[in-house]
């Protein structure tokens, strides 16, 4: 019978945990101390929406790395808050968790999109920025019989006649669509006037680009690394600092070195509630710090193909607030924020 | 829109003729009728003052309510006209041929009770004690009287399915007042 | 890759011990499910989705999947014959037959056609799919949103045209599940509808949601307030206690054929996207009784009865895997909860799913060959086990089903406000199953609903707003002829528009032309 046992060894933890918990506090009120007595319970990371999505993913990868990497012994759970692209989870963080420094919410570029289209009275800046932790490079393609040879040709078109050019991608107001209207700015067009026609999931503009509905798609490079690699399609430009291979089996040029000023990662980070010490910030900090420096989690991101994204504590802070104020700015622009 | 319905709708009639006339299917032709136009009405003010043009995301709501509207209407003046052609039995439902005024609604109505405080308790009491509690009384309103096997199977259900859920394969169950 | 190598290379990932397993698992759960009333295949695939999530790959839960669909569908036979409860539509034609035959002492007689009939339908209808699905995918490139469109009217109309003894319920129905199709922000512009200003509701009503409620809460409910009216009889398998024996010859000489006829009614029904198998099972059952030398039989335990139609519910399985692989259309409930699993796993089936997930395709073909063995294998000999589980007892066992109906939309969506919308769907049910309105019809609603509303203002957009883009494309216009035809043609020859006929008593007993 193992259950038993089990039970008995986690009321052994938990009286543990009540006992260390005691002298953390101590600690904390003295002001001192590296706080390597985080975590003293069950860790939960919440991904803000239902299971199987790519927040759900990272939630769980966390947890891997954490538990599987030995640097907790305390359970790490993940539980899913769906809903209204990750905004429903960001209010149950900030109102029911306040403090709690064993309740951690993965986040990204999308909640922000979400959290403007949806007109939340709950938003990023209200929460305790802990880490971005992973990215994906956008990238613009066309089909390959496509007459766009490259992104200023695409451009060129959708500036002079923006009903001649349909853009595809992702759900409205999310991180396709933000840089549809970011190229737009920069082109000098009016990003309302761009022809963007959201789909539900990458495959669906996929089959869209192929069979002549649009005239380019927007998507996350991994997304389209196949149909490139084929032949089938033809990459105009990635959306990163640096270009990345989005398939050609080089890396293929920026939207920067095609002359228009945009840079977007789609960024995945973690978060805890408002409210929290500073040591307490610190410890989960410092956890997550160490968490990404592990061979685990360098596993991870190479299983997954993730690019490491990294930024802790307050180069996250300043990271996530220049975020917002941007990407509220964009979808203001294109119409989707009030 | 349906969760306010009460399921504890009343018996009909037994006495003599209108026995003959259940009076459910006209109130839920009613109601169908009624909750279309409300929705109807809802669609029609969230569009706003939008032009409802072919590509505008508010025709469709007004077509379906309108639609479902319509619809409930013939069948509520048709329940009303002739209230004893009773609609065909469908094979799908069907099996065996019960007449709708000879339901029981008591237990139903006790189980969705019993659901409705199940999920609610559920996040703060934690999945074993709700599920236990659940899983026996329900068998007890769907007519069970062997007190034993059903506690047995609630307890025994609920721990495997936990442990089964939360160790095997991470997914989260509450556990709520529980050390666990 | 051609068709041959996909194959072998499926089979040699379904062989492997681990995926064997899980087929084995999928039948066994499959044929369980099907057994017991009132579950379904859709409602044990939405029910499972929470626990696959922890899998690395998606293959073995696929394979799972489909082997829990085949089962059912065997099991489900079973409870039709030996009990007279048909557990879906599509087993409605065999339990009219099959209990009869049950009753008159030819129950094994009646299982064993079913049985065998199932898996030579299988079989063919998946060799079908095999050669069929490369070629369709690749004709499926070239849809544009018009076509998508105009798929969408054929299918609603066609389900339109036969949803049942009565249109105007089947209509409101209909209504319904368009209704719960719109709930949510607009996938074009982001606007909410219908959305009464809670943040819960901006993502939609899922379709697996609106399954578990209909199916699981509300099917309990509309037993729970009858369920001294259930039929607790179970025919016995050796009337008399003596045994006797499976098939005789003259029984197999009557099945063979309906076997074949069925599958040839049941694949192409079954891939047309207004699918689903209950048409198909209707047609071969009146198509048996026109050519049997032994009309008289019909409604009195005629063998070609259950022969024809179980093969025909068989095969439309295989064909219905068609729209959903190559276009991504879900046709019936279970095909929208195995779309809903594949995005799980962030696989979109459609055109390209065939050359970027090739090898779980084919696996998950290969697994219908397997899995069609196994349930031979599974059922006919075990056929006693599976009467025991006839036996288990109502009361726990529609309590387990609200138990799993609550945690598999809780652990999906940790929301407890979906818990109680799904528990809403399931009272809006039971009154809809009381006062005798089709299930079914709400559910084809909420899924192509939504996709005809997208992808006609979709084309429209695209086009600027021309509404010529739809009478322009070749291919549009053959989709909306064939949709026209789909509605006047059950008005047309009698035996067809005798399928929406006014009783089901009439459908078994009623004089035949």
């Amino acid at each position: 019978m193992p259950m038993p046992a089990m039970t008995r060894r986690r009321l052994v933890a938990l009286v543990g945990a009540t006992a260390l918990t005691a002298v953390t506090t101590g600690c904390n009120a003295e002001g001192s101390g590296p706080a390597a007595e985080y975590p003293t319970g069950t860790i939960q990371i919440m991904a803000p929406a239902a299971a199987g999505g790519g927040w759900d993913l990272t939630a769980r990868s966390i947890q891997q790395g954490l538990t599987e990497g030995g640097l907790v012994e305390e359970t790490v759970e993940v539980y899913n808050v769906e809903g209204a692209a990750g905004t429903l989870g960001l209010s149950q963080l900030v109102t029911k968790n306040s403090g709690d420094a064993h309740q951690l919410m993965v986040t990204g570029l999308v909640m922000i999109g979400g959290v403007v289209t949806n007109a939340s009275d709950v938003t990023l800046e209200m929460v305790t920025p802990i880490a971005t932790l992973t990215a994906e490079q956008e990238v613009v393609v066309v089909p390959a019989d496509s007459e766009y040879e490259t992104l200023e040709d695409l451009m060129a078109a959708a500036v002079s006649d923006p009903e001649s050019v349909t853009w595809g991608g992702g759900s409205a107001g999310g991180t396709d669509q933000i840089l549809v209207g970011m190229l737009a700015q920069a082109a000098g067009a009016d990003p309302q006037a761009m022809k963007y026609i959201p789909y539900s999931g990458g495959g669906e503009s996929k089959a869209a680009l192929l069979s002549g509905d649009l005239t380019a798609a927007v998507s996350g490079v991994s997304e389209y690394k196949d149909l490139v690699a084929a032949g089938d399609v033809r990459v105009l430009a990635t959306s990163g600092a640096e270009g990345v291979d989005a398939g050609e089996g080089k890396p293929s040029p920026t939207i920067m070195e095609a002359g228009f000023d945009v840079e977007l990662m789609n960024w995945r980070g973690i978060v805890a509630p408002p409210g929290l010490s500073d040591a307490d910030r610190d410890a989960v900090i410092a956890l997550i710090d160490e968490l990404h420096a592990s061979d685990e989690w360098q596993r991870i991101l190479e299983q997954q193909g993730w690019d490491d994204f990294y930024k802790s504590g307050d180069d996250a802070a300043a990271y996530f607030a220049s975020e917002n104020e941007r990407i509220t700015e964009v979808l203001r622009e294109i119409g989707l924020a009030a | 829109m349906s969760a306010s319905e009460s399921p504890a709708r009343p018996e009909a009639p037994r006495d003599g003729a209108p026995a003959r006339h259940p009076v459910g299917p006209r109130v839920f032709a009613g109601v169908l009728f009624v909750s279309g136009g409300g929705l109807f009405w809802y669609a029609f003010t969230e569009s706003g003052d939008d032009p409802i043009t072919l590509d505008s995301p508010h025709l469709a709501p007004l077509v379906v309510t309108g639609l479902w509207t319509v619809l409930a209407a013939v069948l509520l003046v048709k329940s009303l006209v002739r209230p004893d052609e009773a609609p065909p039995a469908d094979p799908e439902t069907d099996a065996g041929e019960t007449d709708p005024a000879d339901v029981r609604w008591l237990t139903p109505a006790l189980l969705a009770v019993a659901l409705v405080g199940y999920v609610l308790l559920l996040p703060t009491v934690g999945f074993l004690i709700t599920t236990t509690v659940f899983f026996f009384a329900a068998a007890v309103i769907l007519g069970s009287r062997r007190w034993w096997r059903d506690g047995v199977i609630a307890v025994v259900l609920s721990t495997a399915v936990y442990f089964a859920f939360t160790r095997l394969l991470d997914i989260f169950l509450p556990s709520g007042v529980l050390p666990i | 890759m051609s068709i041959l190598d996909g194959l072998l290379d499926g089979f040699a990932t379904v062989l492997s011990p681990e995926n064997l397993l899980f087929a084995a698992i999928g039948v066994t759960v499959g044929t369980f499910v099907g057994v017991l009333p009132g579950i379904g295949p859709a409602l044990t695939i939405a029910l499972l989705l929470p626990v696959t999530f922890s899998m690395d790959s998606p293959t073995g839960a696929f394979i799972m999947f489909a082997g829990i669909y085949y089962g059912a569908m065997y099991g489900g036979s079973t409870t039709s014959i030996l009990l007279n409860t048909p557990g879906e539509s599509a087993s409605v034609a065999t339990a009219i037959e099959g209990h009869q035959m049950a009753l008159r002492g030819r129950a094994k007689t009646a299982l064993a056609t079913s049985a065998i009939g199932s898996f030579v339908a299988g079989t063919l209808s998946t060799l079908a799919l095999t050669l069929f699905a490369v070629p369709l995918a690749s004709l499926a490139v070239n849809f544009q949103a018009s076509d998508y469109f105009a798929l969408a009217v054929l299918a609603m109309l066609s389900v339109t045209a036969l949803v049942g003894r009565s249109l105007l319920r089947g209509l409101l129905s209909l209504a319904v599940g368009l209704f719960i199709g719109l709930v949510g922000l607009d996938e074009l512009t982001g606007q909410a509808r219908f959305t009464f200003g809670t943040l819960e509701l901006f993502e939609g009503i899922g379709v697996t949601l609106v399954i578990v409620g209909l199916f699981a809460v509300g099917e309990t409910l509309h037993v729970a307030g009858r369920l001294r009216h259930l039929p607790d009889h179970i025919a016995p398998l050796d009337p008399g206690g003596r045994r006797v024996g499976w098939m005789s010859r003259a029984d197999l000489s009557r099945s063979w054929r309906p076997w074949l006829r069925g599958t040839a009614v049941g694949f192409p029904f079954g891939a047309l996207p207004a699918g689903g198998a209950d048409i198909p099972t209707f047609l071969s059952y009146m198509w048996e009784k026109r050519l049997s030398k032994h009309r008289k039989e019909f409604g009195k335990g005629a063998v070609e009865g259950v022969a024809g139609p179980e093969a025909a519910n068989n095969a439309a399985f295989s064909g219905v895997l068609i729209p959903l692989l190559t276009l991504g259309i879900p046709t019936s409930a279970t095909a929208a909860v195995m779309l809903a699993s594949f995005q799980v796993f962030n696989v979109q089936p459609g055109p390209q799913l065939f050359e970027k997930s090739s090898a779980l395709v084919w696996a998950l073909i290969a697994s219908l060959y397997v899995g069609n063995v196994m349930l031979l294998l599974l059922n006919l000999p075990l056929i006693r086990l599976w009467v025991q589980v006839l036996k288990i007892p109502r009361p726990p066992l529609y309590a387990g089903i609200l138990v799993f109906a609550t945690i598999g939309v809780y652990a999906v969506s940790g929301s407890v406000f979906q818990v109680l919308l799904a528990y809403g769907v399931g009272v809006l049910g039971l009154f809809m199953r009381m006062y005798r309105f089709p299930i079914a019809p709400v559910i084809l609603g909420a899924i192509l609903g939504p996709m005809m509303e997208i992808q006609f203002r979709r084309a429209l957009l695209i086009s600027n707003n021309d509404l010529s883009v739809f009478v322009t494309r070749p291919l549009t216009v053959t989709l909306l002829a064939l949709a026209v035809v789909a509605v006047v043609l059950p008005f047309l020859p009698k035996w067809i528009a005798r399928l929406r006929g006014r009783s089901r008593d009439r459908l078994a007993f009623g004089e035949d032309d």
